[in-house]
This record gives structure tokens, C-alpha cells and sequence, in this order.
């Protein structure tokens, strides 16, 4: 059966699209709306009552995060360790500095950025207790929506055999027959340089193309510089068992090789498109470029 | 014979409305790209970008922009879309941007 149904909304700054052969139930519904509800509560650094805020506010100190808080921990610690240090959740007050603030004011502040601490040094984890030496604004951009789309789906997964569940283009796909997924061009995005076919994985894309909203000013933030990331490289993909690790190294991708990836996080497909419109990639076996 | 004639091919990119450019030199030999030479002028993220047609069919490895009611497409995957609110503040700082 085709996967006829779509249930569509906005949450965590983003379009979402669920599609089941048949409509969710109004119970459904309200749960998955709960389960974003409560991720939004402790992750957003947009709101001044979520745990982060509260943590950068009263920090240093020790702070009760929910049962998600050890996958997403122990997953940057893997990618601060993978990308040495380039990637770090302890950007959100480089982002906001750059602009990416809770008013998306999109303006720099005029002083020089701080470079954000290193973070397993900083913020230590015991259970789902987060122990912050210093101050300091926790950002999980990088992973965090893909994180969620796999809460999501794996609720889902509980009432609809098949499904796809996509955050604004980072989507979990449990289908019956391939589903044929465009890779976005990053600067033409009335086209695709080619696509995917996939059924019962991961995708997720990255870029600076979107959130870009000055010179040098996009939201992939160089946690070693604490500036958006210097990079030739416009636009990645990866495909993953989950909707997180994918998300983890299309941020990645732009800061160590795809071998260095692939040696730490098991084999994978992804593709890397560089200013000049050339592609480095390992796709031929599920998808194809045009060129 | 390879299908293109060996030598040197070069094309500029044009981005930022026109006043930035990337130029892109390439050595084709028997069809092989036996050497790259990128020049851009900035290592950031141009807002749009248009190559040369005739760069990107002459030479391999280039990818191609096919538009998308041209290929039967599930969905599509690239950067996270965004939100009224966030392009909303896109549009007011680049009109700022231009006023100045």
C-alpha cells in the first residue's frame, strides 16, 4: 500500500511531514505533539524556560536532563573526539553572537566571539545528570533533530508498519517499496543533482545555504574558531541506520574526511559537493548523480 | 579519441549578484580531468551561483542541476527548510543590507 496518508505540521524551527498508509488517530497525534513539546522544553535555546537556558543561567552546577540527554551526550562526545573539537554543543553562544539568537536578529554582536570550551571537559555526564563546570549555552543543532525524527518514528513504528517521517528534509523511511529521495542543489533549489533510493534507512542533508545570512555568516559553527565553519564545501548527505547518526555526519563531513567517519562509525553512504560543483561520493549502489 | 578535445578548459562562475567570481581551470586529456585548478575568491557560501553551461557538459565529474518536475522524486533532502519566522528575518537583513 502506498503511503497515501500525510499528517504535516511546524516544530523545532522546521516543516515536518509524516506520511502512514493510513491517517494517525487524533491520539496519535497528541502524543507526538507531547513528545516534541517535552524536547522543546529542555533543548531550545530560543526559549528562556527550557533546561539549556536555565543550565547557561545558573551553571556551574548540576542539572536533571531527561533520559535522551545520554545518546545525544555520548554522541558528541564521539563527534568532539572524530572532528577534534571542530564539532561541540557548547556553540549556542557563538550562534548567538553570529546572529542565530532567540529574536533572529541575524546581526553580529560587535565584540569579538569566545571560543567555546571544550565540551566533555565542561560539562560532564553521570546518568542523565549534566554537571557544568562553567557557564555555558548548550546548542544540539547538529544532531538534535535527527534525534528526534527517531523518537518520533519509533512511536510511530508502534501503530504504522511502514512510514516516513521527515524534519525539513532529515527523515527516518520504513517503506514497502524504494522511496525515491532528490538530493537538493544547494544554490539552484528548483533542482537536484541526483537521488536516492532507500526503504528502510536514514537520510539527512546539510548545508550553509539556508541559514546564511551575510558574508561568512551561516549557522555551521567551527567550534575551534567559534565562527562559522571556513569551508569550500556547499552541501553534505549521509545515510544511516538512524535519523541522529546520519544528522552527526553530514555536520561531520565538513570538518574531517569521510574515511576518518567511516573508520570510527562503521561504513556508510554519503556525498560531499564542493564550490565548484563537484562531488565526492560513495552512492553508486543505492542512487545516482547527474552529470 | 576521446570525445572532447584534449587542452585546457576555464570558466568563471559568477555569484553575489555578479561582483564575486570563482574561476575553475581544468586539464582534459583522453576525456580524464588530469588536473583542477580552483581559484575562489572567498571560501563562503556564494548566495546563488551560475557555471557556464558549456564548462559543465564538457567536463566529467561536474555534477548538473536537474530541475525537479523533470525526475519523479519522492521528497527531497538538503538543509533543514526553514520557517516563516526565520525567513521573515532573512528578508528584513538583506533589505538592510542593500539599503547601505
Amino acid at each position: 500500500m502506498a503511503l497515501q496518508c500525510t499528517y504535516q505540521f511546524e516544530a523545532i524551527g522546521t516543516p515536518w511531514t509524516i506520511e502512514t498508509e493510513t491517517p494517525l488517530s487524533a491520539a496519535v497525534t497528541r502524543h507526538i505533539h507531547g513528545l516534541i513539546d517535552d524536547f522543546d522544553q529542555t533543548y531550545s535555546r530560543f526559549r528562556p524556560d527550557s533546561l539549556v537556558s536555565q543550565a547557561r543561567a545558573k551553571a556551574p552546577g548540576s542539572f536533571t536532563f531527561p533520559a535522551s540527554i545520554a545518546a545525544l551526550y555520548d554522541m558528541y562526545a564521539q563527534l568532539e573526539e572524530t572532528t577534534k573539537g571542530a564539532v561541540n554543543p557548547l556553540v549556542g553562544e557563538a550562534l548567538e553572537h553570529w546572529g542565530y539568537d532567540a529574536d533572529y536578529s541575524l546581526h553580529p554582536a560587535s565584540l569579538p566571539p569566545l571560543k567555546p570550551r571544550a565540551f566533555c571537559e565542561n560539562v560532564t555526564r553521570s546518568g542523565t545528570t549534566l554537571t557544568y563546570h562553567s557557564p555555558a549555552l548548550l546548542d544540539i543543532g547538529a544532531i538534535g533533530k535527527g534525534y528526534l525524527v527517531d523518537v518520533i518514528a519509533k512511536y510511530i513504528a508502534m501503530h504504522h508498519a511502514h512510514y516516513v517521517v521527515d524534519a525539513g528534509g532529515d527523515m527516518a523511511i520504513r517503506t514497502t517499496l524504494p522511496y525515491v529521495i532528490g538530493l537538493e542543489h544547494p544554490f539552484e533549489l528548483t533542482k537536484v543533482i541526483g537521488t536516492v533510493s532507500l526503504q528502510d534507512q536514514s537520510i539527512c542533508g546539510s548545508s550553509p545555504n539556508r541559514r546564511n545570512w551575510g558574508k561568512g555568516l551561516h549557522h555551521i559553527m567551527d567550534a575551534r574558531t567559534g565562527r562559522p565553519a571556513q569551508t569550500d564545501i556547499v552541501a553534505t548527505w549521509a545515510i544511516a541506520s538512524s535519523t541522529m547518526l546520519a544528522d552527526a555526519l553530514t555536520t561531520a563531513l565538513f570538518f574531517v574526511p569521510a574515511t576518518v567517519l567511516r573508520q570510527h562509525f562503521g561504513e556508510f553512504h554519503y556525498a560531499i559537493m564542493t564550490a565548484d560543483t563537484r562531488v565526492e561520493h560513495n552512492i553508486a549502489e543505492v542512487g545516482k548523480l547527474y552529470g | 579519441m576521446g570525445k572532447y578535445a584534449n587542452g585546457e578548459y576555464t570558466a568563471e562562475g559568477l555569484y553575489s549578484g555578479g561582483s564575486k567570481s570563482i574561476i575553475v581551470k581544468v586539464q582534459l586529456d583522453d576525456d580524464a580531468i588530469t588536473h583542477v585548478e580552483v581559484t575562489p575568491n572567498t571560501p563562503t557560501v556564494p548566495f546563488s551561483f551560475k557555471l557556464q553551461k558549456s564548462f559543465a557538459e564538457a567536463v566529467p565529474g561536474v555534477v548538473v542541476g536537474k530541475p525537479i518536475d523533470e525526475v519523479k522524486l519522492d521528497k527531497l533532502a538538503g538543509s533543514s527548510r526553514t520557517t516563516k519566522g526565520f525567513n521573515d528575518a532573512l528578508e528584513k537583513i538583506k533589505s538592510q543590507a542593500t539599503d547601505k
